[in-house]
């Protein structure tokens, strides 16, 4: 999966619990809950999703590597290349 | 509702029910059929999804609350009707135990405005739009690739509609029954440019609240109380809990405080249950519900809110409520919430979330006679043993009708709530 997947996982992701978002409405180093309007049942859907379509679970203790749009990009692409690697 | 039959010799008589368009909340004055899941002369029991509902909320999956057989269907889809419309009658089976929701309420939601001031306008203008035979000639009409609801696509295939270009508000932006309106309109209708029937769904929703929140503060003697919960321990647990659980087993605090909740509840049965009738009238009594439900304030992105209860939450362990909260979010964002769980619940809370306000005193909902609000949770320097130390607070806030409760009860259940929280493990 190269960055631009991730990327379009992500944004596919917090589109099922907040539908109306676009890539545009998001700035990337800016808190995600409060760029999309997340409440911590939204944010935690947004999670499950992404495990659904990744594979990838995040546990509460890595919840301030995700925080950000990018820092969550980041975070899964080390995570999935070391899933491919390994 | 019901009627009885008058020759007491002749037993082969039965009784009818009216199957109606549910209030599915304080700001519900319509709702559109959108299609039957049973035929005339089907067997039902108590439970059954019988019909798909179409509303401000989503679309709903309509339960009937008797068994029997359904004897005639009145109103055909796909026909917007307003609150309490008789949209079938059911031959109740002989030894039918009713299982209504809130009793008297179903059938005459106590909460429904009048509605021919505000529905009718709009629902005989939609109507004269919306009504489709089911016999039409389905036209193909490419709808693939475009997100919306199954009666939109039926009404986009059989009107030929374009639905390309329209915003939808729907879940994952599809497009509901609602964001036609004013394509349908542009297609039959040119003449009245005054009308907006989208402003006027929203419009009626306000009228609505307006309504049903008037008539709760002049009937409801309320009266409020807060305490300030120390949720140190709770925290505590829950991180320990969640720090390396998967998401999907991960507990939120809503859980642990609903779970408390349940418990207090158990102990103050006076708190859940239902004043039925006013004052003023003989028959008024408060009735203790048996079975807790807790009807949970979910605000919807699109606007408006849902109120959907998760059922026996003092059965539930904390876990499996957490799943309950999950699921009635997931659906009350995409639809397949049921009419019962918008009917039934025994008390209601809301929950203001770590970004709302410190303090909430929510508005009744008749029939009930109580209504909590969570605060958000922060953080005070707190006195211990003379020692200052960093506690984890929120304030919880009840407010409660005084026919039924007084302030001291209402304060022993509080207190007995905080001290519940101080041991989330025993939950």
């Amino acid at each position: 999966m190269n960055n631009n997947n991730t990327q379009q996982t992500i944004l596919e992701a917090i589109q099922e619990v907040a539908p109306e978002i676009e890539l545009d409405d998001i700035d990337m180093d800016e808190d995600i809950r409060e760029e999309c309007d997340l409440d911590s049942m939204d944010f935690l859907n947004y999670l499950i999703a992404l495990k659904k379509s990744t594979g990838i679970s995040i546990a509460e203790g890595d919840y301030t590597l995700v925080n950000t749009f990018n820092k969550m990009l980041n975070y899964l692409s080390e995570r999935l290349s070391e899933k491919s690697s390994s | 509702m019901t009627s009885t039959p008058i020759d007491k010799t002749q037993t082969s008589v039965a009784e009818f029910e009216d199957i109606t368009m549910p209030s599915l909340g304080a700001d519900m004055t319509e709702g559109t059929l959108t299609e039957w899941l049973v035929k005339e002369g089907e067997q039902v029991n108590s439970g059954d999804i019988i019909a798909v509902l179409e509303t401000q909320k989503g679309a709903i999956d309509m339960e009937v609350y008797s068994s029997g057989t359904i004897a005639e269907i009145l109103v055909t889809p796909v026909t917007e009707v307003p609150v309490g419309t008789v949209l079938a009658r059911l031959a109740l089976a002989e030894a039918s135990q009713k299982m209504s929701p809130q009793k008297s309420s179903v059938s005459t939601p106590i909460l429904a405005p009048t509605p021919a001031v505000t529905a009718s306008d709009t629902s005989t203008e939609l109507e004269k739009n919306v009504v489709v035979s089911e016999q039409v000639k389905v036209v193909d009409v490419k709808v693939t690739g475009v997100k919306a609801s199954p009666i939109v696509r039926r009404l986009a295939k059989e009107q030929q509609l374009n639905l390309t270009g329209i915003k939808g508000s729907g879940p994952q932006g599809a497009i509901l029954l609602n964001d036609l309106a004013p394509l349908l309109k542009a297609k039959t209708d040119t003449k009245s440019e005054q009308h907006k029937p989208a402003d006027k769904t929203e419009q009626n929703m306000r009228n609505a609240i307006a309504v049903a929140m008037t008539k709760s503060k002049q009937e409801i003697p309320h009266f409020y109380l807060n305490l300030e919960l120390d949720l140190t321990n709770a925290q505590q647990w829950l991180q320990q809990q969640n720090q390396a659980t998967p998401p999907e087993e991960h507990l939120l605090l809503l859980a642990l405080l609903l779970k408390a909740l349940a418990n207090s509840l158990v102990k103050y049965p006076k708190l859940n249950g239902f004043y039925q009738g006013s004052i003023f009238e003989k028959n008024s009594a408060f009735e203790q519900a048996n079975a807790i439900h807790i009807g949970n304030v979910i605000s919807l992105r699109q606007g408006g809110l849902v109120v959907p209860a998760i059922h026996d939450v003092d059965k539930l362990s904390v876990s499996e409520l957490m799943q309950g909260l999950r699921d009635i979010t997931e659906r009350s964002r995409n639809g397949h919430l049921r009419s019962s769980e918008l009917m039934d619940a025994t008390i209601t809370v809301t929950n203001m979330g770590e970004r709302g306000a410190d303090s909430v005193f929510g508005i009744i909902y008749p029939p009930q006679v109580a209504i909590l609000g969570f605060g958000k949770v922060r953080e005070i320097a707190k006195v211990v043993n003379d020692d200052v130390v960093i506690a984890q607070v929120l304030t919880v806030s009840l407010s409660a009708d005084h026919r039924v409760i007084d302030g001291m009860l209402a304060a022993k259940f509080l207190n007995y709530l905080a001290k519940k929280l101080q041991k989330p493990e025993r939950l």
